[in-house]
């Protein structure tokens, strides 16, 4: 259901059909809140996905001003190269700081810059290859390289354990996040394998039973594929092999007017509920305390519904993870019944 | 207008031949449905079967349904071999196999990824198995006075005062919606079933029994 629709049944709950007393702003703004209560509450919704290696990358960006002019719904971009504060400039190694400020450029450079990810498989990089998360990730509940379980480090931690960070390649074993902000993170060490078309100067990728030719000039990512119109059956094909296949938590997002929340339709109608409370505990000329107390209730009633779901999903499971019986401690010591009773001494 | 819809018009004190107030019966076929999705959500009383061929090598695989929405499975079984999944879940599968993902075999075990997706462990070494899912489903919401209404017959008392809470609710009367909605609940059997779950497990198991060693506390000795 839409918001739009949502919000006609809300304002019926509200008695204020026209928005005379809590305007569509506002009750858009309540919905998005009570949407990331539930979200933040129940952790439902999950998705799988495997992100490709090398990383594919639609557009390649210096400058922090560049990013405004970025999509927001755009996951496929990459801020290249490094970034000097005091002269404000985009750099790629070293020693072209040094020529900046007037000193002889002696620092030899430990690899080579890129400004698409893809080309440091064509040579030593001098940087680490992030590796953006789906826009809508939200926390890994499983990530793998290669069908390998990875585990997270701290990028401190493998600083500190690995001069040679940047450069050291060979099986991933963990990842890290340089920076939260960015919604990245680098595998390390860094993978040698990496497979595409090459399409003079452009890379293509695809995944099995797909053959792409380099004059197409097209760069694939096939998500999902419906095998026929008959099955009524649709599937995810991830393909693990030599990619990052990934389990991830959805984030909620600000949902617009005409947006649909992520959520199963039958938990809507509770996003609806939580809205009315709020809405007519507001300080309104709207503001009716037994119907706040009502809705208020009806709220905290469909988050027990929403925790008694999440529970059922998992009620077919034969086992429970939980500590297991404990050692019966015993009050006295224990001896042997051959001995004598203590009273007889 | 059908059987529940009058109903609930009769409670209200509605005209059910030409009503004045409800000449669109909208609103109240919403709450319908909403108690309708509510009771199949807690009780699980509506169930469908969900067939998925396997492929080779394949483990994971979208739940997408045409008619109803998804809410659980029940019971999910490999027809043809005729044998029912464990359900697992990917910490026990990473606690007990760490290279899992790699393992292609005859299915034994299914976690549940999100609210649409299903993975089988191992994936299949050869396409050609059925995996047959037992669901329960929240019906699709009826659109019209000869829709089909996907609950039991017992349900459905409960389903009119529900509507009727919520007829109050938009009127302003919190007491009587509290009231009828207080009578969906105890009709419905959902005001235990709603309860918060302990953690603890509940299991069939006999009394521990004495071992010859054991140790008899000195003041219970004759």
């Amino acid at each position: 259901m839409k918001v739009n629709e949502q919000l006609i049944r809300i304002r019926r709950f509200l008695r204020d059909p026209n928005g005379r007393i809590w305007d569509d702003d506002y009750l858009l703004n309540v919905l998005n809140d009570v949407h990331e209560e539930i979200m933040n509450y129940a952790e439902i919704l999950k998705e799988v996905t495997v992100i490709q290696i090398p990383p594919s990358y639609r557009l390649s960006y210096f400058y922090d001003w560049e990013y405004a002019y970025i999509s927001t719904m755009e996951t496929g971009f990459y801020q290249a190269l490094r970034h000097n504060h005091q002269a404000d400039l985009v750099y790629c190694h070293d020693w072209e700081l040094q020529q900046v400020w007037g000193i002889a450029p002696d620092v030899s450079a430990a690899g080579a810059m890129f400004t698409q990810p893809f080309e440091a498989w064509y040579l030593e990089p001098d940087d680490a290859i992030k590796i953006r998360f789906p826009v809508d990730f939200r926390a890994v509940e499983f990530i793998a390289y290669d069908k390998e379980p990875i585990d997270f480090r701290y990028y401190r931690t493998i600083k500190q354990n690995d001069s040679q960070y940047l450069t050291t390649t060979g099986t991933p074993v963990y990842y890290y996040r340089p920076d939260e902000l960015d919604n990245s993170f680098v595998l390390y060490p860094r993978p040698t394998t990496a497979s595409w078309t090459d399409g003079e100067g452009m890379a293509l990728f695809s995944s099995e039973d797909e053959t792409l030719e380099s004059e197409t000039g097209l760069s694939l990512r096939r998500t999902y594929s419906t095998l026929s119109s008959n099955t009524g059956l649709d599937l995810n094909i991830p393909t693990a092999n030599d990619n990052v296949f990934l389990v991830y938590s959805v984030a909620p997002f600000k949902l617009g007017m005409t947006d649909e929340s992520p959520l199963p339709k039958f938990l809507h109608k509770y996003i609806e509920h939580g809205v009315l409370a709020y809405a007519y505990t507001a300080n309104t000329d709207g503001k009716i305390q037994s119907l706040a107390d009502l809705w208020s209730n009806r709220f905290e009633y469909a988050k027990r519904v929403i925790k008694k779901y999440m529970s059922t999903r998992m009620a077919a499971r034969v086992y429970r993870l939980g500590h297991g019986k404990t050692a019966r401690r015993n009050k006295h010591p224990r001896l042997p019944s051959t001995y004598p009773n203590v009273d007889n001494f | 207008m059908n059987a529940l819809e009058k109903e609930v018009l009769q409670y209200i004190g509605e005209n059910t031949v030409s009503p004045d107030v409800f000449s669109d019966i909208t609103p109240i076929r919403d709450s319908i449905n909403d108690a309708i999705e509510e009771i199949s959500l807690l009780t699980g009383s509506y169930q469908e079967r969900y067939i998925i061929p396997l492929y080779e090598g394949q483990g994971v695989y979208m739940l997408e349904f045409s008619r109803g929405e998804y809410a659980y499975p029940t019971n999910v079984f490999i027809r043809g071999d005729n044998y029912s999944l464990c359900q697992t879940d990917l910490i026990k599968l990473n606690m007990t196999n760490p290279n899992w993902m790699k393992d292609n075999s005859r299915p034994t075990e299914y976690a549940l990824i999100g609210t649409k997706y299903l993975l089988v462990y191992p994936a299949p070494s050869a396409t050609g198995s059925i995996l047959e899912i037992d669901c329960v489903v929240i019906p699709e919401r009826y659109e019209n006075d000869n829709g089909r209404i996907k609950l039991r017959e017992n349900f459905k008392k409960s389903v009119i005062h529900y509507a009727v809470s919520e007829y109050y609710a938009t009127r302003g009367d919190a007491k009587s919606a509290a009231n009828h909605l207080a009578q969906f609940m105890k009709l419905s059997g959902l005001d235990q079933m709603a309860e918060l779950s302990k953690e603890t497990p509940y299991r069939l198991d006999r009394e521990s029994q004495r071992t010859a060693n054991s140790y008899t506390p000195i003041s219970s000795r004759s």
